[in-house]
């Protein structure tokens, strides 16, 4: 139940505490990594490093969400296939990969989804990043939701942040058809082996 | 795949001797028993989503200078109490009032929510009645209509009514949710059996008392689990409170971005405040935690 806990802390606390530990210079993050020798991280400058410290702020949210979707998916896989392929002489790794994954296909498929199209739209964390919160100085970790809300918001461009809004909705349906194309295409090829 | 697995699969079986009947009966129970590294990799996920709290907790504990200190201590300091006094006293924040905003807007929406798609589900699962299939997937589809597509038309209506920086902008348009009329529709379609409702209607209920007697009763564990979910939905929600309250009358997320976006930013103030706004939802946890892992676990989609 503990890796519950995150989803109810909600996203601007998350963004707060996360901001906190990834200080330029004092920063938590930064000091332990001084530890083990590794220089400092420039998270505020960085694009990369900026979007990284983004993106565990909201694995840190949806990990354990995302875990106990997998989880009714596994426990829904019969026994039996364990079993018989513990007798047939598979180990845990072959049994993870030839019963676990293929079996957890539509469950894969719905969270990798339902997590990429959420991934598309943050907007919480990215705005909360730093105090300007116009996704950085040189735009280094603007979202798209950031980006309408700057445009319609910050310039009071109603036209473009609509026209925003709808790439989204058009990148979100792409997004969505090429996963469950990759989805299908691997899932496939796992079949055939 | 019948002519290559043996062939990958024999190899081994032949130079390896046969299992024991001792080692036989392990290796079937190691279905069910994880190695120590298991442990170890729980434990590190467990941290990962407990430590950034406790570290909330431990900033917020603190003082102006904790979060920098290289030699702080990892155990929680005395200021929290006079941390969490400043955000309450902090002017541009209205702390009191963002979190009883908070309150009514959660339990109105939760308990609307629950409401009207206990109704509408009750109508797609039992009632028969013209292009009722084609109204589910339409409902259905616009679940995949992301928020930021409505978002500005929206706040053009809301300005138009006048509606912008109260609770009305807020509440009304989450009032019922397509999510929860799909839930709703998929329990009552499988929980609740036709024969109930034709006893109810031979003892002579009209349409209103049917639902009300009959179909809301037999709803119960789903639309708490409704509830539950649109709460905390609500409760985290920042986008569109943000865009359409101001800090006179804000949410709590809106407030903690506020308190965020002060000139100077004394974190040990700003961490208490996250935890702060944290804390019903921690008792709620506390409470029915168990139904939010079993409410995901059924199948709960995320907000």
């Amino acid at each position: 139940m503990g890796v519950l806990l995150p989803y109810i802390v909600m996203p601007v606390a998350v963004a707060l505490i996360f901001g906190s530990m990834y200080g330029d210079r004092y920063g938590l993050i930064n000091t332990l990594i001084a530890h083990l020798g590794i220089p400092a991280i420039q998270w505020h400058s960085d694009p990369l490093a900026s979007q990284l410290a983004i993106a565990t702020m909201v694995n840190f949210r949806w990990t354990g969400y995302n875990t106990l979707i997998l989880l009714a998916g596994m426990q829904a896989i019969p026994h039996d296939f364990y079993e018989a392929a513990t007798i047939d002489g598979a180990g845990a790794v072959r049994r993870f990969f030839s019963i676990t994954i293929p079996q957890l296909r539509p469950t894969l498929i719905f969270v990798i989804i339902t997590a990429t199209i959420g991934g598309l739209q943050i907007f919480d964390e990215p705005r909360l990043f730093d105090q300007a919160g116009r996704g950085g100085p040189d735009s280094q970790w603007m979202t798209l939701t950031l980006y309408l809300y700057n445009l319609g918001w910050g310039n009071l461009n109603f036209g473009r942040a609509s026209a925003v809004a709808w790439l989204l909705f058009v990148v979100i349906v792409l997004i969505g058809l090429i996963n469950l194309g990759v989805t299908r295409l691997i899932a496939t090829n796992e079949g055939r082996k | 795949m019948a002519t290559t697995l043996p062939a990958t699969a024999a190899a081994p079986s032949t130079n390896r001797p046969a299992p024991t009947q001792h080692k036989r009966r392990r290796r079937l129970s190691a279905v069910g028993r994880p190695n120590p590294w298991v442990y170890v990799f729980l434990a590190v996920v467990l941290l990962g989503s407990v430590f950034p709290i406790y570290w909330s907790l431990l900033i917020g504990s603190g003082d102006s200078s904790t979060l920098n200190d290289p030699n702080k201590s990892w155990w929680p300091g005395g200021n929290f109490l006079s941390n969490a006094a400043k955000v309450i006293d902090n002017d541009s924040i209205n702390f009191w009032k963002s979190i009883l905003n908070s309150i009514i807007v959660s339990t109105v929406v939760a308990a609307s929510t629950v409401f009207f798609s206990t109704l509408a589900g009750y109508a797609f699962a039992k009632l028969r009645f013209r292009a009722k299939k084609g109204l589910l997937v339409f409902v259905i589809a616009t679940t995949a209509v992301p928020t930021q597509l409505g978002v500005v038309p929206l706040f053009i209506a809301m300005s138009d009514f006048g509606w912008t920086g109260t609770l009305g902008a807020v509440i009304v348009p989450a009032l019922v949710s397509a999510f929860g009329v799909f839930w709703m529709t998929q329990y009552i379609g499988q929980a609740l059996p036709d024969e109930l409702i034709e006893a109810g209607r031979i003892d002579g209920t009209n349409m209103f008392q049917t639902f009300w007697y009959i179909a809301l009763p037999t709803t119960r564990p789903a639309a708490a689990m409704l509830a539950l979910f649109t709460f905390i939905t609500t409760w985290t929600n920042f986008f569109w409170p943000f865009i359409v309250l101001n800090s006179d009358n804000p949410t709590l997320p809106v407030s903690l971005a506020t308190l965020q976006g002060s000139y100077f930013i004394d974190y040990s103030v700003v961490l208490a405040g996250a935890l702060l706004a944290t804390l019903p939802l921690v008792f709620l946890f506390i409470v029915a935690g168990r139904q939010l892992v079993a409410g995901i676990m059924q199948g709960a989609v995320k907000g």
